[in-house]
């Protein structure tokens, strides 16, 4: 739909605005920004104005738009504009659009983060993933994928299929990288590879036995970089002592509770 | 002449409806024992009880010679099962292989010096205990040669938890046949003092990191006639006399016992065959003779994968050696021959066993030998010959064939049909000369004993990968199954 050059004037024009307002503005204070991209396949002109109007009125200052004619489409800067504001114009927005763009369209908002003018690949994030969305009736708020938790992964060592299925999708969810091995081996094999963040690994595995696995995955890594949560049916106090022994940093046992175990792993890391 | 054929002839007869009369009842008991198993393991959840501290410990012993081949998968196997707390007690009875140099290799093994050794049984003394604190759950003992049942003595001598478990060096074990295992046991921990697992014929299954991936049946015909074998001695029999309490054997392949009681009867019995059966014999005779209530069970999906011997040589030689274990056990026992004191035992198991195990060949024989004193002195017919040999062979068709339907009810291991086809098949086949041998090997067995040999005979290994690798070994492991 839109050319490379197109989308980076977009995010490149948005980063300048931003910066510009920074070095003119007051230094000390960051800059707060509302942005409205908003799309229109049909009658792009004419939504260009409308929208233009609407903001007009209901700020009482005039808006700054950033246009971008090849990709019909179209940033409105909201400087100093409150959230609620921001929010209660991209609703009045959506109801314009509707009366005018005949389906074909999209809204999103945004707010600038905390120190934006260092960071234009926010920016950039932020068009690429307008670029990618369909048309849709209903306004997307961008949030920012934790750019912390993105590099995080958990390795996933679970000889049951329907147990290692369901946890990966549910810390696929927390926005972890997952790794799922099916025995001791193939879990090795990821560690040595992937050197995740936190292992989590049942005792009783094919392959290689749960206690070799744990020593294993020390050795491999002696100045425990990644964490270790044994997550296992056994409950027996032993196989725990033994299992702190090898340096592991928490136990969890089944039957279990997702949250419980999510927590877990969070506060690891 | 003819009044002794006539009179042989109604006393065989007799034996022959005794001997069917006994295996209908058992299977009878298999079927309604499988019934509550069946309906026992829809409500237990032994998965949960694998991490249960209410489940006991276990100790497993692998008595090993010879078997630098194997020992390095099985013990792999052996250390990845489904079990909260137990350990793999390795026992290199001085073997002339380089079983204990392998084991310690990839084990990275020291000795291990603090190990103090208790001996409540008499055994040759251990040499060294050798152990890897990153393989908590393995110990190997190295001790110079005895038998397999001295180097069971010493593994007890060694273990720690209060169940051990016997288990064949070359078997692999299913990963949950333990703690379905501990599950019969803790049906009624007070009372069970042995309980026997499953062995079934590994030879033609797929085998990939010490599991049994696809069951299927052997291609070579003698493991063929043995897994239909061990399919009705396991199933047919065994589930049915553990259900009167009557059970004369766990096999050495794969058995759990309570160490106490074991110790109380002073362990395996050294220097002959038929250890596996002998304990079982004096675990009931301890405990009737001190009016103990007890159980020997039985549990028909704890599963081992074994290989049986697939050649004549090796066969008959197994057979033979079991024919000797068997008669020797019988004579030692033979004061608790129809001995009221010693209830169900004494009263049914044991006859059954001298005159429908131990005294068969001796039937068949003579049988034979009738049967051509009949058509030599014409007192016979062809007919009725023939009506004779049909109602001989339907009768233990019918039985070969329930314990069939019941592996199809209760465990349905053999995924495909045409194997299901096959093995129908092959239980009319083995009428024809497979049972015949297995009479004749009995046989052989007995001369063996009144010649006084008690050796162990051939026994060769195979490496579990496909392709059976280097070249054989004698080895003293086995047992009757």
């Amino acid at each position: 739909m839109n050319n490379v050059s197109a989308v980076r004037k977009l995010n490149d024009r948005m980063y300048q605005a931003v910066l510009e307002k920074f070095w003119f503005g007051d230094r000390k204070k960051p800059v707060s920004c509302g942005i409205l991209l908003v799309r229109s396949v049909h009658a792009y002109d004419e939504m260009l104005a409308a929208v233009r109007g609407l903001i007009e009125t209901e700020r009482r200052l005039p808006a700054e738009v950033l246009a971008d004619p090849a990709g019909r489409q179209a940033a409105f800067l909201l400087f100093d504009s409150p959230w609620s504001e921001t929010h209660y114009l991209a609703l009045m927005v959506k109801g314009l659009l509707k009366n005018i763009a005949d389906g074909e369209y999209a809204v999103m908002l945004a707010r600038v983060k905390d120190r934006a003018e260092r960071n234009p690949q926010w920016f950039e994030e932020v068009v690429e993933l307008f670029e990618q969305l369909p048309a849709t009736e209903e306004i997307v708020l961008f949030h920012e994928r934790k750019a912390a938790t993105e590099s995080q992964s958990v390795l996933l060592v679970d000889g049951d299929e329907e147990v290692r299925g369901y946890l990966q999708l549910r810390l696929k969810m927390k926005g972890y990288r997952v790794l799922a091995a099916r025995d001791g081996r193939q879990g090795l094999d990821l560690f040595r590879r992937e050197k995740p963040d936190v292992v989590v690994t049942d005792l009783n595995l094919s392959g290689i036995d749960g206690y070799h696995l744990l020593t294993r995955l020390r050795g491999e890594d002696p100045d425990a970089g990644s964490k270790i949560v044994v997550f296992t049916d056994n409950r027996v106090e032993e196989a725990k002592r033994k299992c702190f022994e090898l340096g592991v940093d928490d136990y969890v046992t089944k039957p279990f509770s997702p949250a419980d175990l999510e927590a877990r792993i969070e506060r690891l890391l | 002449m003819r009044e002794l054929l006539l009179g042989y002839g109604t006393v065989i007869m007799y034996y022959v409806m005794a001997v069917s009369l006994i295996y209908f009842t058992l299977m009878f008991l298999s079927y309604r024992g499988i019934y509550s198993m069946i309906k026992g393991a829809v409500y237990s959840r032994f998965q949960s009880l694998s991490g249960s501290a209410h489940a006991p410990p276990v100790s497993l012993l692998v008595p090993a010679y010879n078997e630098e081949l194997t020992i390095i998968e099985n013990v792999k196997s052996l250390l990845t099962l489904n079990y909260h707390t137990y350990e793999v007690i390795v026992i290199n009875d001085g073997s002339k292989d380089n079983t204990l140099q392998v084991l310690i290799d990839a084990f990275e093994l020291k000795p291990k010096t603090d190990e103090t050794v208790h001996y409540a049984i008499d055994s040759t003394k251990i040499k060294a205990v050798y152990y890897n604190p990153a393989h908590p759950n393995l110990y190997v003992v190295d001790k110079n040669n005895g038998g397999k049942a001295d180097s069971l003595n010493a593994g007890i001598n060694l273990s720690h938890y209060p169940l051990i478990c016997s288990i064949d060096a070359d078997s692999l074990l299913e990963k949950d046949a333990l703690i379905r295992m501990a599950r019969v046991y803790m049906e009624n921990p007070a009372e069970t003092v042995a309980i026997g697992g499953n062995v079934r014929i590994a030879n033609g299954c797929v085998i990939r990191d010490g599991d049994v991936k696809d069951v299927r049946l052997p291609r070579k015909i003698w493991p063929m006639f043995q897994t239909l074998e061990y399919l009705k001695a396991f199933l047919g029999g065994r589930i049915g006399w553990s259900h009167i309490n009557g059970l004369i054997i766990v096999s050495g392949a794969f058995g759990m016992f309570r160490k106490d009681y074991v110790v109380k009867v002073g362990g395996y019995r050294e220097g002959y065959p038929g250890e596996d059966m002998n304990i079982i014999i004096k675990l009931h005779r301890y405990m009737l003779k001190n009016k103990l209530p007890y159980r020997v069970a039985y549990c028909p999906d704890a599963v081992c994968w074994t290989q049986a011997p697939d050649t004549y040589r090796i066969l008959s030689s197994q057979r033979k050696r079991w024919g000797r274990g068997n008669l020797k056990n019988m004579l030692e026992n033979r004061d608790l021959f129809l001995n009221p004191k010693y209830k169900v035992f004494g009263l049914l198991t044991v006859p059954y066993n001298v005159l429908f195990e131990t005294l068969n060949p001796y039937f068949k024989l003579t049988g034979l030998l009738a049967l051509i004193g009949y058509v030599a002195m014409d007192m016979t017919h062809w007919p009725i010959l023939l009506t004779f040999a049909a109602i001989n062979f339907l009768n233990g068709y019918l039985l070969a064939v329930g314990s069939l339907l019941l592996e199809e009810l209760a465990f349905r291991r053999y995924p495909r049909m045409r194997d299901t086809l096959k093995m129908v098949g092959f239980a009319a086949l083995m009428f024809l000369g497979y049972y015949q041998l297995g009479v004749l090997w009995r046989l052989q067995g007995h001369i063996e004993f009144l010649r006084k040999n008690n050796s162990w005979g051939v026994m060769t290994r195979q490496s579990w990968n496909q392709e059976p690798i280097g070249k054989p070994s004698t080895v003293t492991t086995g047992g009757e199954a």
